[in-house]
């Protein structure tokens, strides 16, 4: 039943007869481009679905086209330009020949060798130890064979005539008078065109600027250099391997000592300590001891001298390293009693904070800061007197970490390597490694131990190299010595 | 033909020219731009009476009284009408061209004196009747043909023995030596080795019949009979045997001749000609040491010149002669060739020795391993010089030989 028949019975009037037939089947869209090696209709098979794989056809070559007419290839003679005769020459030639130049007698380079007439020669190139003929001979010679000198040197054959000595060139004296003459004969041409030179001029004419004697010892050199024996080239690689060992090894002994320097950096209070007695300047210090401890950490092990740099220059009125090592110390016992105040684990008030800030403050914030510091004085009265800490249990802390931990996991951790080595150490002492009960004292004093084992068996290793370095440098100053007798 | 490699990149030119190689026993001809010489004839000729003979087949036919000669003499020609018919048979009769039609390419030694090398122009214009002519140094072709301008070329041939420093494709003629102790020289040595085992050479061309029979047994041949042949000839015929024996079985050890060493190598069976067989030891090696110590091993019965030099003797001779910044890239540039350095070894044993003597510099030897490119280095490298375009400013016209005369060649071929 078609909907025609439906409108037929409820009498409904029939559409439009066109609408009524099924739209003509939409045409397969196809790309514009053709494809390579696939049918048109195999390639409509596709749709609108994009090619998973692209269908590689072998391709041959191209199959000759037999009836174009061939292209002559004609047997035709040609004249080379680089040619001073008109030698005539075959060569096959496709197409009609032409007349052009021949294309290989653009390769035809010659050296620009200078020529020099008689008054030049006797102006400035006479040498007692050359004749004009000579001189000309050799030019000629630098024309024929473009300035291989080594090969000039085979060919030189010079006849000298009856009343001239016998030559016996070297290639050195062959390039030394070559080069001779040469500026010589750009200095003349010079003063007599009166025109300076060019640049280039100047550059070719240092450029020939023929250091014999340096030349004969550099061949020397050489020469010294290729006729080595093996034994002598194994020694010479020996010796170059120790020595970048030897390199290699001071450059870490250095490292090493810097670092043992660091840690036997004992503190002298020599100045007055008494401007870091304010908790003000106190949190300064450390705060500035905190700074150098990463920048040290981040250079690795500069010079000390650097290292004290920033320390030294943060702290007011310490000019010098006295002050410096002062400082150092300071520091440290503030970073102890800061490290004891978190080991007691007990919270105190913000007050240290507070107390720890600068109290004079910029002048906007002076009410404020009025407020704070009656709150802190407030609470510094209600402070403990010293001495009545431990028996309450009280300890103060500049900065308290957050939520819950156990005392034992603040210990402080020394390397893995260093680790086993105190491990051990503190097994030969009978102590054991893992605290049973783990007060602030029994930790602060556990950590203080760990420290000075460490340090010892630092000073042991620097004390050990230290030793075997003397040793070896005795035993080379004995073998220098017997080798002088 | 449409997609022919650019002149700028190709650099050839063809203008059919045609290169002769002339060496001590062979002569190589053929047409420039080809890799293989298309002719290779002896550089012999039969002398019966006023009949001369030239080419393989007329020179191994036994002939009453044809005695056989070699028109060269220390790898230079000095017999130039007995050349001229070896060259003229070559192109005419084996090639089928005319030297009229085509420029021509002559390789020399390097030690040629100018003399000869005037008598080449000379032959090549007058008697080949070339249009233009060119003498090219068989040492600098045969650098070329491994690709070098810049070489310490070592060419060990038949006759001579001969190394030859070239720097940007010129000779350095005063750094140049040669001895006669290559291929020939070894020849004699393994004659005297036959002597002394009392083996009688028989050439091929005696033989009718023959029987094979065991290892070291008598030969069972049944030999053809000859009247008047010269002992020339059969000397000729016996050095082929030699040569054989010397290609197929002769070897270098690796190091100084030891027999302790020399005897651990395998040995190789070889059978003459009449069947008898035999197999070669330490014999193998001890026939080649002369290459390298000429003076520790004499042929019975002679001395040697104390001042003979073996080869790695001549090369360092050679590269002390040369001046002290060549050296370095002389000696990295060595160009091994001539059909003597296939013996089985060889290469090996002239790199072993030349780092013994130059300890300090860096040795690289360039043999090719083709044989074919080996014994014609010095014809591949004229082929590819003639076929050069820009070589073709460096031929000697016919003119310029009619005004200047055969001196022209010392001054146009360097």
């Amino acid at each position: 039943m078609s909907s025609a028949d439906i409108r037929d019975m409820l009498d409904l009037p029939s559409q439009v007869p066109s609408a009524a037939r099924p739209p003509p089947a939409k045409r397969i869209k196809t790309d514009g481009k053709k494809l390579d090696g696939i049918h048109r209709e195999l390639h409509n098979l596709l749709g609108e679905n994009t090619q998973a794989v692209t269908v590689m056809q072998n391709k041959f070559k191209e199959k000759p086209n037999w009836m174009q007419k061939p292209s002559p290839w004609i047997w035709t003679k040609f004249k080379n330009q680089a040619r001073k005769d008109d030698l005539e020459l075959h060569h096959w030639v496709r197409g009609t020949p032409t007349n052009d130049e021949y294309p290989f007698a653009k390769f035809d380079k010659q050296v620009d060798v200078p020529t020099f007439s008689k008054e030049e020669y006797d102006k400035g190139l006479a040498d007692t130890a050359w004749t004009p003929r000579e001189t000309e001979y050799l030019f000629e010679l630098c024309r024929e064979y473009d300035l291989r000198w080594l090969v000039i040197q085979d060919r030189y054959d010079y006849e000298p005539e009856e009343n001239e000595p016998p030559s016996i060139r070297t290639l050195e004296d062959l390039k030394e008078r070559y080069y001779f003459c040469c500026r010589k004969l750009m200095e003349l041409r010079r003063d007599a065109s009166g025109v300076d030179w060019t640049p280039r001029d100047l550059e070719l004419y240092n450029a020939m600027n023929f250091n014999k004697d340096k030349e004969i010892m550099r061949k020397q050199y050489l020469e010294r250099l290729l006729s080595r024996s093996p034994a002598e080239i194994a020694e010479e690689e020996r010796l170059i391997l120790e020595y970048r060992r030897l390199q290699e090894s001071s450059k870490k002994l250095v490292q090493d000592r810097e670092e043992l320097l660091r840690l036997l950096e004992s503190p002298l209070t020599a100045n007055s300590f008494a401007q870091y007695q304010s908790p003000q300047g106190l949190s300064q210090l450390a705060g500035n001891i905190l700074a150098s401890d990463k920048n040290r950490r981040r250079k690795g092990a500069p010079e000390p001298a650097a290292q004290g740099g920033p320390v030294a220059r943060a702290v007011p009125g310490t000019p010098n390293s006295g002050a410096h090592a002062q400082a150092v110390a300071q520091a440290q016992q503030a970073q102890q009693a800061h490290v004891a105040g978190v080991q007691n684990g007990v919270h105190s008030t913000k007050q240290t904070q507070q107390a720890g800030r600068p109290s004079s403050q910029a002048a906007p914030a002076v009410s404020k800061a009025e407020l704070v510091q009656s709150a802190t004085a407030k609470k510094v009265v209600r402070r403990v007197p010293p001495g009545e800490e431990n028996l309450y249990g009280i300890s103060y802390h500049d900065k308290l970490v957050q939520g819950v931990y156990l005392r034992s996991t603040k210990i402080s951790t020394l390397k893995p390597t260093v680790q086993t080595k105190v491990a051990s150490i503190l097994a030969e002492l009978g102590i054991a490694t893992k605290l049973a009960m783990p007060t602030a004292k029994v930790c602060e004093r556990y950590e203080a131990l760990q420290q000075a084992i460490n340090l010892l068996i630092e000073t042991k290793k620097q004390a050990d190299k230290l030793d075997h370095e003397v040793k070896v440098l005795t035993s080379g100053n004995a073998g220098l010595q017997s080798d002088t007798k | 033909m449409a997609n022919a490699p650019a002149p700028a990149v190709y650099g050839g030119d063809e203008i059919s020219a045609l290169v002769i190689d002339p060496g001590s026993s062979w002569t190589r001809v053929g047409f420039a731009g080809e890799d293989t010489p298309k002719v290779v004839v002896p550089t012999f000729y039969g002398k019966a009476g006023d009949k001369i003979y030239v080419g393989d087949n007329d020179l191994h036919s036994p002939r009453p009284g044809m005695e056989i000669l070699s028109p060269m003499s220390d790898g230079c020609i000095n017999d130039w009408e007995m050349t001229v018919k070896i060259w003229d048979y070559a192109l005419s009769r084996r090639l089928y061209t005319e030297a009229k039609e085509h420029p021509l390419l002559i390789t020399e030694p390097s030690w040629n004196p100018p003399k000869d090398r005037e008598k080449t122009t000379e032959v090549a214009f007058e008697e080949l009747g070339v249009p233009a002519f060119y003498l090219a140094k068989e040492a600098v072709c045969s650098a070329f043909a491994c690709g070098k301008p810049t070489a310490l070329v070592v060419d060990v041939g038949s006759a001579v023995a001969s190394v030859t420093p070239i720097i940007d494709g010129l000779v350095l003629k005063k750094a140049t030596f040669h001895s006669d102790f290559a291929g020939d020289y070894i020849n004699s040595h393994i004659a005297a080795l036959f002597k002394s085992k009392n083996i009688t050479l028989t050439p091929h061309f005696m033989i009718a019949k023959k029987i094979p029979v065991e290892i070291g047994q008598p030969p069972q041949a049944t030999l053809k009979s000859f009247d008047g042949l010269t002992e020339s000839f059969l000397e000729f015929q016996r050095g082929r045997i030699l040569n054989e024996f010397k290609e197929s079985t002769s070897g270098v050890l690796e190091q100084s001749y030891n027999e302790v060493i020399a005897n651990i190598r395998p040995s190789r069976p070889f059978e003459f000609p009449d069947g008898y067989n035999l197999n070669f030891g330490a014999d193998r090696y001890v026939t080649t040491e002369p290459l390298f110590q000429p003076q520790a091993y004499p042929l019975p019965d002679s001395t040697v010149d104390s001042s003979s030099q073996g080869i790695t003797e001549l090369i360092t001779t050679s590269v002390n002669a040369c001046d002290v910044d060549a050296r370095a890239n002389l000696v990295n540039n060595i160009v091994l060739i001539g059909g003597t350095s296939l013996l089985q070894g060889f290469t090996e044993r002239t790199n072993i020795e030349l780092n013994q003597a130059f300890p300090g510099m860096k040795i690289r030897i360039q043999a090719p391993g083709n044989s074919s490119e080996r014994k014609y280095a010095g014809w591949i490298g004229g082929s590819i010089l003639a076929s050069l375009g820009t070589f073709h400013q460096m031929w000697i016209g016919k003119r310029e030989y009619d005004e200047i005369g055969p001196a022209v060649v010392e001054k146009r071929c360097k």
